[in-house]
């Protein structure tokens, strides 16, 4: 018996143990991880709040790291540009985007000490500032996924520094006047530079023992030289770049990495190639001789600068939103749309009921970004639609096949009824009350439902055609007051409210028969009683 | 026509010394610097054109700056400014450790040498530099040997023009 209790004293404890344990352990990650549990299904919910940076909104933060030490991972902190410079030094350390307002105007300001930002977690987005008088402006240290689009990086001793960063975008930022390099790569593979405008610092990308980069669409000009790789950097791709007046080298390269992307796509433009075209194909008949050792060619060097170009960016933001239920059928359709060239677009319009894959096409052209289907909508229907925009030379971009369903037809329900009928009475007699306002918004028959208030209900009753009037009698048996109450429905379920009328029973007829047989009886009583009545 | 005769010059310079530790200064300028330190921040050599001061820094192993010292340094101008040569003083930030350098500089690449006080670690540099005479500024990234490796510095100076 004891050795029983043992047992499952010992037992009890380990059950708790465990349970304890696992709380302990589950409980935090769960909460760190922002999961909820629904009907035994696990969700994760992805928390994307906005934090403001100046401006003048409720709540908003005055220095952009505090708004960075406040956000969790997914979050946005958006800094406007009223409260700029920022004098900070950034540290980030969670996946966030931070967004300035307008790039020229939203300043963060290393006052010559220390890094502007540096950046120690993964995909973190930068986009939409003014990074200057920092040692480095971007210090990014072993991550991955970061984006660095749209910003204007200068005066800085280094813009961009990399360290063991991999996978990462750096496009369409302004990088100047740096003391140093301008992008300073360094063990870091498989990034992209595009797009960005490397001028006029002393090296314009300085890649240090990186590999396997891709380098197109640039520009570098006045920089003392325009691409240097050392340290065993090979296998960097790097084509489609316009190198202007950098002072010593557009480039120099000691190992091995390609110059040009082929024929007929071409290599980089070259201010100093001498070289002639004598097909007129665009492309120098001569390789252009990268200086250094690695022996490296632009087997293909351009005559003329590389013009990029970009398409616009995948239309976003739509209303109703993808997936939507219940949208209003007259609902207008809008989107948002941006071209990384900043030029004019016009917009396709593809929108159908029922097909996922909307080939109608029901407006072409247009320059605003949104669309009235002007009462083609239907109760209750499936409707997808895509975007495509058009740039002014011609690229375009397809967005998503966006999908809402449209709601029901809404059903009115009828009028709360006015009872019309006498408001006095004598039990056992039988009144008629009748309902005049019948008339229902959408025409609908309609039926009725009698409470008498003394128990006694009518059921429902009908139909009964729109603005019929509706009447129904009934006698209270009882004295007292009384409460007639009535509503109506449509012949979809729609409820009125109740109406109401209330009933005063003040005599019996019972006792009123009772005192007329006795007088009818005593003819001597009933004229003492009339003759006294008329003395009054 | 002037810059790739520099350049020129600068090629055959380079290309005529087996490694950048043995760069060979005009001799009187490699003999001031290691036989007779001349110089001193207070006296001015008669040839100076200006003097030069800032601050030197490398990259730590996760690519941050780190600055090391302070240099100091006079220069003198040839070939209508584009061109010139400089001899001063590197100190440590803790001052511990100084040391003379003495370099020639052709528009924006320049080359030199430099030893340490009280040891025997002598070494090269080349590297590009930048003059900016909007703000005075002058900035250089070198490739500096060692005893047995290389490594890179930074320098971040300004300059005065003596009238």
């Amino acid at each position: 018996m004891i050795k029983m209790k043992k047992y499952y004293i010992k037992k009890g404890i380990i059950i708790f143990t465990l349970i304890f344990f696992i709380s302990t352990i589950a409980i935090p990650i769960i909460n760190s991880n922002q999961v909820s549990i629904k009907n035994n299904s696990v969700i994760w919910e992805e928390r994307a709040d906005i934090l403001y940076v100046g401006g003048s909104g409720p709540g908003n933060y005055s220095k952009i790291q505090n708004a960075i030490n406040d956000a969790s991972n997914g979050d946005t902190v958006f800094v406007f540009h009223d409260s700029s410079p920022y004098l900070e030094h950034l540290i980030i350390s969670k996946t966030i985007n931070l967004i300035g307002e307008d790039k020229s105007l939203t300043i963060i300001d290393g006052s010559n000490t220390g890094n502007c930002i540096k950046i120690t977690a993964d995909s973190v987005v930068i986009n939409g500032f003014t990074i200057k008088k920092g040692l480095i402006g971007i210090s990014v240290v072993q991550s991955s996924g970061i984006e660095i689009k749209n910003n204007i990086i200068k005066n800085n001793w280094e813009g961009i520094g990399l360290y063991q960063v991999t996978n990462s975008t750096f496009f369409k930022n302004s990088i100047t006047d740096n003391d140093f390099e301008g992008i300073s790569p360094i063990q870091s593979t498989v990034n992209t530079f595009s797009g960005n405008k490397i001028n006029w610092n002393l090296y314009g990308l300085f890649l240090s023992n990186s590999d396997n980069n891709f380098i197109y669409e640039n520009e570098m000009k006045g920089n003392s030289r325009g691409i240097e790789t050392t340290d065993n950097s090979d296998n960097n791709k790097i084509y489609h770049n316009n190198f202007f007046a950098n002072d010593e080298d557009n480039a120099f390269d000691d190992f091995s990495n390609t110059w040009d992307d082929d024929y007929p796509s071409g290599g980089n433009y070259w201010d100093d190639y001498t070289g002639e075209d004598s097909n007129g194909d665009g492309i120098g008949d001569t390789p252009y001789n990268i200086p250094g050792d690695g022996n490296n060619k632009d087997n293909y060097p351009l005559m003329e600068p590389y013009i990029p170009q970009y398409p616009p960016d995948p239309p976003y933001n739509p209303f109703p939103p993808n997936g939507a239920t219940g949208v209003d059928v007259n609902a207008t359709l809008s989107w948002l749309c941006n071209d990384p060239d900043g030029d004019d677009l016009t917009y396709d319009v593809y929108f159908e009921s029922n097909n996922p894959v909307p080939t109608e096409l029901v407006s072409n052209n247009q320059t605003e970004n949104s669309y009235d289907p002007i009462g083609s909508m239907e109760f209750n229907t499936d409707y997808y639609w895509q975007i495509v925009a058009w740039d002014s030379k011609g690229a375009s971009t397809s967005g998503p096949i966006w999908h809402f369903v449209t709601g029901l037809e809404y059903n009115y329900p009828p009028p709360s009824p006015m009872i019309d009928g006498p408001t006095k009475g004598v039990p056992g007699v039988e009144y008629i009350y009748c309902i005049q306002n019948t008339v229902d918004p959408d025409g609908d028959d309609v039926y009725v439902y009698w409470d008498w208030g003394d128990g006694a209900t009518s059921g429902w009753l009908g139909p009964y055609s729109s603005g019929e009037e509706i009447c129904s009698s009934h006698a209270w048996n009882d004295t007292g007051i009384f409460t007639i109450g009535a509503q109506l429905k449509d012949e979809f379920g729609a409820l009125s409210a109740w109406g109401e009328l209330s009933v005063k029973m003040p005599r019996s007829l019972d006792l009123h028969n009772r005192i007329f047989d006795i007088l009818s009886k005593n003819t001597q009583l009933y004229f003492l009683i009339t003759y006294l009545l008329k003395l009054i | 026509m002037k810059k790739i005769l520099a350049i020129l010059l600068v090629g055959i310079f380079v290309v005529s010394i087996p490694a950048a530790a043995s760069i060979n200064l005009p001799s009187i300028y490699r003999r001031q610097i290691i036989d007779k330190p001349i110089i001193k921040t207070t006296d001015v050599p008669d040839w100076a054109d200006g003097n030069i001061t800032g601050i030197y820094a490398l990259k730590n192993e996760t690519g941050e700056y780190e600055i090391l010292g302070n240099i100091f340094a006079y220069y003198h101008l040839f070939w209508g400014n584009s061109s010139g040569y400089y001899v001063g003083l590197w100190e440590s930030l803790d001052g511990n450790q100084t040391g003379q350098f003495s370099g020639w500089f052709f528009y924006h690449i320049t080359l030199g040498y430099y030893n340490s006080t009280g040891s025997n670690d002598t070494g090269g540099f080349i590297g590009l530099m930048n003059v900016n005479e909007s703000d005075m500024t002058i900035k250089s990234v070198a490739m500096v040997s060692g005893a047995d490796d290389y490594f890179i510095r930074y320098a971040s100076c300004t300059y005065t023009k003596f009238e």
